[in-house]
């Protein structure tokens, strides 16, 4: 009863065709407005309603780790259950406009962003960015753009070699780039002059879940007084942290890293294949936004503000909760 | 064998322990030697072959210190006793460096070994023959260890580690390079090999140990280097600094078609771990701190340390 089309949306997402927090965040508001064209089930409201949750459900049951995928889901059902509708053909337009609002909003976020942060970059710095952030590169490509000279380096980022994206796409924006492995990223930190990462997610103490990596990166830039910025859309930033929810970190597929006859082969090697780390706030200089640049540790003022009420919500639900079991 | 694929394999890290590395360039010394018909021949070919083999991987103090002792034997007879007894005694050299080496590090593996308690959970990167017979006699001695390896790009030699230590029966955990930091809190020591240890102590390996030993810094974690004295470059108290081989750029992942002429690719080999983040260096003759690296060499090449470089024995051997 789930559209075909939103079904493979949902597979893409799962097994990495459709990555990166930003595209899957678009993908799963596409995916939603898809569904309301498409549905096809009974004339009435609840059914309806009851269907969108479902797809909602599908959608943000395929990354555990990434908050812009239910954050972007959120944003479109609280605004259809805030438009209050009264008929199936009235939630459905107020799903396809909120979908839309929201793939519409996240790519003049990315500008916005890559506005905000080339001031950061100046003529003739060397940057160095860590897997494939569309927001990251944004703001290499705007500094570009603005004539001033830059050197890139790109991690491999293994084991699915994200960083062949990023090299491209700077290439082809005309920057001079190279590629290293994800190893040597503290022995080029002394040619380098900033770091630049996306997101995944932003906890509420400023704390950046981000590609395995990102952390060490940052770690070995706090030793070599390098500047670490992370580009991150306000719709990564997390709600449920407020609450003290962890920030889960998914583990994939050992075939990932290592050939299927070298697991069979050797029985007792197990394949420990993290996605994401967590980068503590110490390490970070500052979070660039599409609403402007703050440090780490005022996460809290952008949850506050974006998610005031998605929080109220929830500390809503959690208080029902525990009366609920005691 | 050869030689020439030889060059190539040490240079591109194909043989992946350091010292098997060497045994390998000592053979084709020996081979070379073999050849060499008459003195006019050897004075040509030899220089040339050993300045091939230090460029190939001009990090390896203990192919440099092999070198140089070969080398003295080699000008040495041929000054005093002619050509066929000098064949004999590199091939007697080569055999007693080889018995010399396997000595200190069967010494530096039991010290090693005593440094690793039951439960412990152990980091490692790259292939050291080393670790691997550290973690073997450990073994032997009944202590349960837990091994993490990582996957050590470019070359990626960790995962051959891992498989060898997990036909030994052991829990193994691979994880890619960038995940070192992750598992740093589940770790208890870092067990590392080495390539080279410079004069002021610090250590130079495959390209991400030094990532590795600063999350363990970070996490005050211990790092430990299994590094026998021939694994210590005297050349650096001469002032030399250690140089940096890279690997081929073909190691790295290829850079899609459309930019692939577009996109530069530095793949380095090796990196060099500050004194201050090595917890110990343990050698045949001790645990040391990386700062008493001096002492242990006073021992060997007395005080002010006597040693000819490398270039200059070659050039005794042209001029005999």
């Amino acid at each position: 009863m789930i559209p075909d089309e939103v079904v493979k949306i949902a597979d893409d997402i799962r097994s990495m065709r459709i990555r990166g927090a930003g595209r899957i965040a678009r993908a799963a508001a596409k995916a939603l407005k898809i569904a309301a064209e498409k549905y096809e089930g009974e004339e009435r409201l609840d059914a309806f309603l009851t269907y969108i949750d479902k797809v909602a459900e599908l959608l943000v049951s395929t990354r555990p780790t990434a908050v812009s995928l239910p954050n972007a889901v959120n944003y479109v059902l609280m605004r259809l259950s805030r438009s209050a509708p009264r008929t199936v053909s009235e939630a459905r337009s107020a799903v396809i406009k909120f979908s839309e609002e929201f793939i519409n909003y996240s790519l003049s976020a990315v500008r916005r962003i890559g506005e905000i942060g080339s001031h950061r970059l100046s003529d003739g710095d060397t940057v160095l960015t860590h897997c494939n952030s569309s927001a990251a590169i944004a703001v290499i490509v705007e500094a570009h753009r603005q004539g001033k000279s830059l050197k890139v380096f790109a991690t491999e980022t293994r084991p699915k070699f994200q960083g062949l994206i990023t090299v491209k796409a700077l290439a082809e924006a005309g920057l001079d780039v190279t590629l290293i492995p994800d190893s040597a990223v503290r022995l080029v930190m002394k040619k380098l002059d900033k770091v630049i990462v996306g997101a995944d997610t932003v906890a509420a103490n400023g704390a950046v879940v981000n590609k395995i990596g990102t952390s060490q990166i940052a770690l070995a830039a706090k030793e070599a007084n390098v500047d670490f910025y992370v580009a991150a859309e306000t719709y990564k930033f997390s709600p449920a942290t407020v609450l003290g929810e962890l920030v889960e970190i998914e583990e994939r597929s050992a075939t990932e890293v290592v050939s299927e006859s070298y697991i069979r082969a050797h029985p007792k090697v197990l394949v420990l294949n993290p996605a994401f780390d967590v980068t503590p706030p110490e390490y970070i200089d500052a979070i660039i936004t599409e609403k402007g640049v703050i440090p780490p540790q005022a996460a809290f003022l952008v949850l506050a503000r974006e998610y005031g009420r998605t929080m109220t919500d929830l500390v809503v639900k959690a208080t029902a909760d525990l009366e609920e079991h005691p | 064998m050869i030689l020439d694929t030889v060059i190539n394999d040490i240079k591109y890290g194909k043989i992946y322990s350091s010292t098997q590395t060497v045994y390998t360039a000592l053979d084709a010394v020996i081979e070379l030697v073999s050849r060499c018909k008459s003195l006019g021949e050897i004075k040509e070919r030899y220089p040339t072959f050993v300045r091939e083999l230090i460029s190939a991987r001009p990090t390896s103090a203990m192919l440099a210190n092999a070198l140089r002792e070969v080398t003295i034997t080699l000008v040495r007879e041929l000054k005093e006793r002619g050509l066929d007894a000098a064949k004999e005694a590199v091939v007697k050299k080569v055999e007693t460096l080889k018995e010399k080496f396997e000595r200190n590090n069967k010494m530096t593996v039991q010290i090693a070994s005593r440094r690793l308690r039951s439960g412990d959970s152990i980091l490692t990167v790259s292939y050291s023959r080393l670790v691997l017979e550290t973690i073997k006699l450990a073994v032997k001695e009944n202590k349960e260890l837990r091994v993490y390896v990582t996957e050590s790009r470019p070359i990626g030699e960790g995962t051959v580690l891992a498989a060898e230590i997990g036909n030994l029966g052991l829990e193994t955990i691979l994880v890619v390079d960038s995940a070192a930091r992750f598992v740093m809190k589940d770790i208890d020591k870092v067990l590392i090999g080495a390539e080279a240890v410079a004069a002021n102590g610090a250590l130079v390996n495959k390209v991400g140990t030094s990532l590795v030993a600063l999350a363990a810094h970070e996490a005050r974690v211990r790092v430990f280097t299994l590094a026998p004295t021939h694994k210590i470059s005297p050349e650096t108290f001469l002032g030399e600094l250690v140089e940096l081989a890279e690997a081929s750029p073909d190691t790295l992942a290829r850079p899609p078609e459309e930019v692939a002429d577009k996109v530069k690719v530095w793949a380095p080999l090796f990196d060099v771990t500050p004194p201050e983040y090595i917890d110990a260096i343990i050698t045949e003759r001790g645990l040391v701190a990386p700062q008493a690296i001096p002492f242990i060499v006073t021992e060997t090449y007395g005080w002010p340390p006597k040693v000819k470089a490398l270039d200059e024995v070659l050039s005794e051997l042209e001029g005999v």
